[in-house]
């Protein structure tokens, strides 16, 4: 009887292997015949839009409706995000939207075009000239992303740099540092007050890729991080990983506690720093904006570019694409979808957005008139004045994992500086 | 049994199954559909090399399991994997049985102690991942802040960010969750145990530790083995507060096989792949359950 | 009864209070939180919030869209619960007492289940369903689950039934009564308890689902509870204070049902697990 118990476990899978002969995964389902799509055509029928939490994103979905009354336009929030693999789950369902706003670069936006999930857009671009009103770096890096075909609608600009709480530099008696030395001896007159000096939280890893981000291109400045991202140079070069052994002596020195920024995501973070319980934080544009919304003074927060290691350099800030619009490539309207994109672009979007909390740096030429919150302004002049990279929007979508995976195991200490960058290089073969 | 009787003739015989099988229809439609065909798709994908876009399938032999086999990121996740189930079974299980002793022994109020302490195990899985998420928090957590206010301020962690540390700090938390659940099987049949092997024990001079040892714990047999097989079964299963908690990390410190399928699978696009760990841990699961069982039964004549 | 030797000792009793509190504490820990402003959080995380402020409840409620994702998993837990019971508590009838009972390998199949982990089928099932037009849909989530508890279910009503005296089914066999007769008139209205049971267990089990509901659920307007909650959470993650007023809003209605039900359901454990 027992005996007969194994042989008889094998009977659900001859059972099932009857049932399964029918619905093949990918196989009977496929829509690729039904591409014989309406490309112009009067915008009419019904739109549905992928947004995210973004504060304006009301105030520019009524804008649309209010300028485009034929549209029936359906909202709703997304709240999934790359890094948990909903947006492609999402998109291979065959019922997302026929929009969403998504995150920008090779390993986001590059993934879902390298799948056949998104639309080309040069059609778009070409149709509402947007050449003229995106910053030229804007289409040159969209377009080299997609091999010639640009894919996205860049939203905005991240431009990373250090804040600072003013009081509590004050209190220890430092000044924003103007070398790296400057930098760590700040780190540790403040730890010996027994202030954390740098608060980072890396749980959701893209604050730890922006933190190393800035190391980096204070350790190997913008030509070689050009070099190392866009033509394969290597993580593990000299120069490159003097930016991890950087963050290490932070780590090794008390600058940062490890576990704690492992342990936190990058809002507790910022939560943490904006209530005062440290003194820096390597975070975005936003930051003097959000510290006015959750009860504190903007004017407490100041802001500086890492110090160069290379007195030829100056300190520059890191800039990466934020978010994009994408086209879902199985959109059934794509004259109202383009409607969408083209006021995306418009000058009137930009005020709304601006009007109603924008946080990133408009990818977009800001008009005169236009009136932006100083600190996003701020940015984009530094960003202007050039900035270095991000990475993690600008590394392939299997090397950004390895990108955080080194970072991961640089904060709690399970890798050393030389094996995380190698493993960086490892993934890219 | 069947009582034994005159056997009915055999047209009788084959149109008797008629009824049973109707019966039993609906619930093997559900099961043959969304259960077992999806089953035998797994494993036919484990051996192609499918990214969940291409129309056909390519067939790569047993290449994906050459590759798991020699991968160190799935060899750690399944070595987690059994750490994880140990200490869900200490925790949940052991709890259990250890509340439950503590109770039986308890004239009034037992019923209230045993709903209240099932009472966590009435939430999702995933709320209570979301709960300790903030229970172990380094900032505001009631543990670190808890430590603090006992002046062992010295011990305060950040529990999810320290990769020693993480995984334990999950499973206690899935251990807050479950051993009220093992708690009220073992409390059940300790109910059933003939009262006066306690009384011979309590003749005989026998503590409370040797009474839990020499007449309880054999009482519990069956139960332990129903416990502890589906004690590991759900720990082998484990995702939702895993996921909620820390979604594998820091640096893959609580990166479970289940939560490695979901990232392979859902986030890296290699269905195959991921279909193939699938495999793995679906005969890692049966083989623990067939031998564990068989085992026990051996030992229990 | 029990002799004299077992006279409670204080020290049991101090050890139940205290394990019984500490079990009850995270509850009491969030509830409080929920009341509390972010520098209270920030500053005295254990004690009770200083003054009673609802405003997190309105931002959670507000923000999180908790009452949708309440209606969505009540939709799924009912049609779960109604589902489950009408498909397995014939098949446990079906095994317990039908001639189906000589043919253990049947049953096999389905115990075979209980031991199947759920990661085992998600890949091929999301896109199965997707071929039916079932991803995002309450419906194809609230029929996979009926699926995955089939194997439980129906070892819960088998036993059930199985303690249901033999001699019922025999002398209504004598009487007459045919095999569907003798399911539906003469045993189910004995297998009320058992009924009760498999329905709380059903309705928390849909209730709770969180990696189907993940795999198969992907636009906001479908979510379920659990699944808003995870969302919730990556929002409202440094907003302690409206995160802690969301999980007490997710916490309400398990609790609720629990409370209104705990005793078929701990009975209904006790009973299907230990035979």
């Amino acid at each position: 009887m027992k005996r007969r118990r194994l042989l008889l476990l094998c009977i659900p899978i001859v059972v099932a292997a009857a049932l399964a002969a029918c619905g093949a995964p990918g196989g009977g389902d496929d829509d690729e015949g039904s591409a014989t799509e309406e490309t112009t055509g009067p915008a009419t029928g019904t739109l549905v839009i992928g947004g995210t939490e973004a504060g304006y994103m009301d105030a520019v979905v009524e804008g649309f409706k209010e300028s485009h009354p034929d549209i029936d336009v359906q909202y709703s929030t997304l709240g999934v995000n790359f890094e948990g693999g909903g947006i492609q789950t999402l998109l291979r369902s065959g019922s997302g939207p026929d929009v969403l706003l998504v995150n920008s670069g090779p390993g986001r936006v590059g993934l879902l075009s390298e799948a056949g999930l998104i639309r080309p857009l040069d059609d778009v671009y070409e149709e509402f000239h947007l050449d003229d009103v995106y910053e030229p770096w804007i289409t040159d890096q969209i377009r080299a992303q997609g091999d010639g075909t640009i894919y996205e609608i860049v939203e905005g600009v991240g431009v990373y740099q250090v804040y600072y709480n003013k009081k509590i530099f004050e209190d220890a008696g430092i000044e924003p540092p103007q070398t790296w030395d400057d930098f760590l001896s700040n780190c540790t007159t403040l730890r010996d007050a027994g202030v954390l000096p740098i608060v980072a939280g890396v749980r959701d890893n893209f604050a730890g890729g922006w933190m190393l981000g800035q190391l980096l291109q204070s350790s190997a400045g913008t030509d070689t991080m050009a070099d190392v991202i866009y033509n394969g140079g290597e993580f593990a070069q000299p120069d490159v990983l003097r930016g991890a052994e950087m963050l290490k002596a932070l780590l090794d020195q008390g600058c940062i506690d490890g576990s704690a920024a492992a342990a936190l995501d990058a809002l507790q973070a910022k939560a943490a720093f904006i209530d005062g319980q440290g003194a820096m934080a390597f975070v975005a544009q936003e930051l003097p904006g959000e510290a006015e919304k959750a009860g504190a003074n903007r004017d407490d927060f100041g802001s500086f570019s890492m110090p160069s290691r290379d007195s030829s350099r100056p300190a520059t800030p890191t800039a990466g694409l934020g978010y994009s619009w994408v086209m879902n490539a199985d959109t059934e309207n794509v004259p109202a979808a383009k409607a969408w994109m083209e006021w995306v672009a418009s000058e009137d979007y930009l005020r709304l957005t601006a009007e109603n909390g924008l946080v990133q740096v408009p990818a977009r030429t800001i008009p005169d008139g236009v009136d932006i919150d100083e600190s996003l302004a701020n940015s984009a002049e530094a960003r202007n004045d050039g900035a270095g990279f991000n990475p993690s929007v600008y590394l392939e979508s299997g090397v950004v994992d390895a990108y955080y995976a080194a970072i991961q195991g640089l904060f709690t200490g399970q890798l050393s500086p030389q094996q995380a960058m190698e493993q960086i290089d490892a993934a890219r073969r | 049994m069947r009582a034994a009787g005159s056997g009915p003739p055999r047209r009788r015989r084959v149109w008797g199954y008629v009824t049973p099988l109707l019966l039993l229809a609906p619930s093997l439609i559900f099961y043959g559909v969304f259960v077992l065909q999806p089953l035998v798709k797994s494993v036919e994908l484990s051996f192609t090399d499918w990214d969940g876009a291409a129309p056909t399938l390519n067939y790569v032999g047993l290449d994906n399991y050459a590759q798991l086999i020699g991968d160190d990121r799935f060899l750690l996740a399944l070595g987690r994997t059994v750490i994880w189930s140990a200490l869900y079974i200490a925790l949940a299980v052991g709890g259990g049985l250890l509340f439950a002793a503590l109770i039986t022994e308890l004239r009034r109020g037992q019923a209230l102690v045993r709903a209240l302490a099932f009472l966590p195990h009435a939430l999702a899985l995933a709320v209570t991942g979301v709960i300790w998420a903030q229970l172990f928090h380094p900032n505001i957590g009631a543990i670190n802040a808890g430590l603090e206010a006992m002046h062992l301020g010295g011990l305060a962690q950040a529990w999810l960010g320290e990769p020693l540390l993480a995984l334990p700090s999950v499973a206690v938390s899935s251990g807050w969750h479950a051993y009220g659940f093992y708690m009220v099987i073992f409390l059940a049949s300790m109910q059933t145990i003939d009262p006066q092997l306690y009384e011979a024990a309590a003749i005989d001079g026998a503590g409370g530790w040797h009474r839990f040892r020499h007449v309880t714990l054999p009482g519990l047999h069956n139960a332990t083995t129903v416990v502890l097989t589906l004690a590991t079964i759900n720990s082998l299963k484990g995702f939702d507060a895993v996921w909620a908690m820390t979604g594998g990390g820091p640096a893959y410190a609580t990166e479970i096989v289940a939560v490695y399928i979901w990232r392979v699978a859902f986030q890296v696009g290699e269905l195959g792949l991921a279909a193939a760990a699938s495999v793995i841990l679906t005969i890692i699961v049966l083989a623990f359950t067939i031998g564990f069982n068989r085992n026990r039964d051996r030992r229990a004549v | 009864m029990r002799t004299a030797s077992h006279r409670r000792h204080p020290a049991l009793l101090v050890a139940v209070i205290v394990i019984t509190g500490a079990t009850l504490y995270p509850f009491a820990w969030v509830v409080f939180g929920a009341f509390k402003s972010q520098q209270e959080i920030f500053g005295s995380p254990l004690l009770l919030p200083q003054e009673w402020r609802w405003d997190n409840f309105a931002t959670a409620w507000t923000t999180g869209n908790f009452g949708h994702y309440f209606a969505n998993s009540m939709m799924v837990a009912l049609a779960v619960t109604v589902l489950e019971v009408a498909v397995a508590c014939p098949a446990g009838y079906a095994f317990a007492k039908t001639r189906l009972r000589n043919h253990a390998w049947v049953f096999y199949v389905y115990l075979f289940g209980l031991t199947l982990p759920v990661q085992a089928i998600i890949i091929p099932l999301f896109y199965q369903l997707q071929s039916y037009g079932l991803v995002n849909s309450r419906t194809g989530l609230s029929l996979v689950i009926v699926a995955t508890a089939v194997p439980f279910a129906v070892f819960l009503m088998r036993s059930f039934f199985r303690d249901l005296p033999d001699a019922m089914v025999e002398a209504a066999r004598i009487d007459g009564a045919n095999e569907w007769k003798i399911f539906w008139r003469v045993m189910l209205p004995m297998a009320t308890p058992g009924l009760l049971a498999l329905a709380v267990f059903s309705f928390l089990g849909a209730w709770n689902e969180f990696l189907l509901a993940l795999l198969l659920l992907t636009d906001d307007a479908s979510r379920t509870l659990p699944l808003g909650l995870v969302r919730f959470q990556s929002e409202m993650t440094a907003n302690y204070g409206a995160l802690f007023a969301g999980i007490v809003l997710a916490m309400i209605p398990s609790v609720l049902v629990y409370v209104a039900l705990q005793r078929s359901f701990i009975r209904g454990l006790s009973a299907g697990s230990v035979k």
